[in-house]
């Protein structure tokens, strides 16, 4: 199940895949991909999209493809994404 | 809580503490109500990049692993977003230290208005990072 992502287009199921490789903690995580914990749980919770680098770290660090970990869902009703 | 949150909140509450006090001394002193001596400007100054230094040193021993770390990505976008925010406050703070030239105020009073834009810029800085660490970006 992915991970509630509070309006986020992006997706993820990293938490789940923590937990099935061995109860990873977020720090271990965020170890291996060069980041802070703290950023490891703001994309879990889905309050921010990790870079594209970032985003296939963790792909590999799961052995999976990108689209595995993370889904886009197109916003309803919304026109492109800027910031 | 990130080292780089807890440096944040240093360099808030050290503005606020120091110089909410000393600008409040300032405004009476324009208003002939006090007096406030020329050195106590670059006192101030000296006191928070003292204490600055002294208190990041402080939690950098409490953490060394996490102040050692490089700033992430993540970190990166927060300070930038900060950043920019605090650019348009110390902008709009030059303009109107530009446009007082125009009138008879003393070295004194323009150099404590420079210093006020610096301050409140850096608060809008620390603080916007602050508010951006909580929520996650």
């Amino acid at each position: 199940m992915a991970s509630d992502m509070s309006g986020c287009a992006i997706r993820n199921t990293i938490r789940e895949l923590r937990l099935a490789h061995g109860e990873m903690t977020q720090q271990e995580l965020a170890d291996r991909i060069g980041v802070t914990r703290q950023t490891v749980n703001a994309i879990e919770l889905g309050k921010y999209s990790p870079s594209l680098e970032v985003a296939f770290q963790i792909a590999e660090v799961f052995r999976l493809p990108l689209d595995r970990v993370f889904q886009y869902e197109k916003p309803k009703g919304r026109g492109p994404n800027r910031r | 809580m990130s080292f780089r949150e807890k440096t944040a909140w240093i360099s808030v509450i050290l503005l606020v503490v120091l110089f909410g006090p000393y600008f409040g001394r300032v405004a009476l002193a324009m208003a002939g109500k006090a007096h406030v001596h020329g050195g106590t400007q670059f006192a101030m100054v000296a006191a928070f990049v003292i204490l600055e230094i002294v208190l990041r040193v402080a939690i950098a021993i409490q953490s060394p692993r996490d102040a050692r770390a490089p700033r992430d990505e993540r970190e990166d976008l927060i300070d930038m977003r900060a950043t920019r925010a605090a650019f348009y406050v110390l902008l709009g703070g030059v303009l109107v230290a530009i446009f007082t030239l125009h009138f008879p105020v003393s070295v004194w009073m323009l150099s404590q208005f420079v210093l006020f834009s610096v301050v409140v810029s850096e608060l809008v800085r620390f603080s916007g990072q602050i508010r951006m660490f909580r929520r996650g970006f």
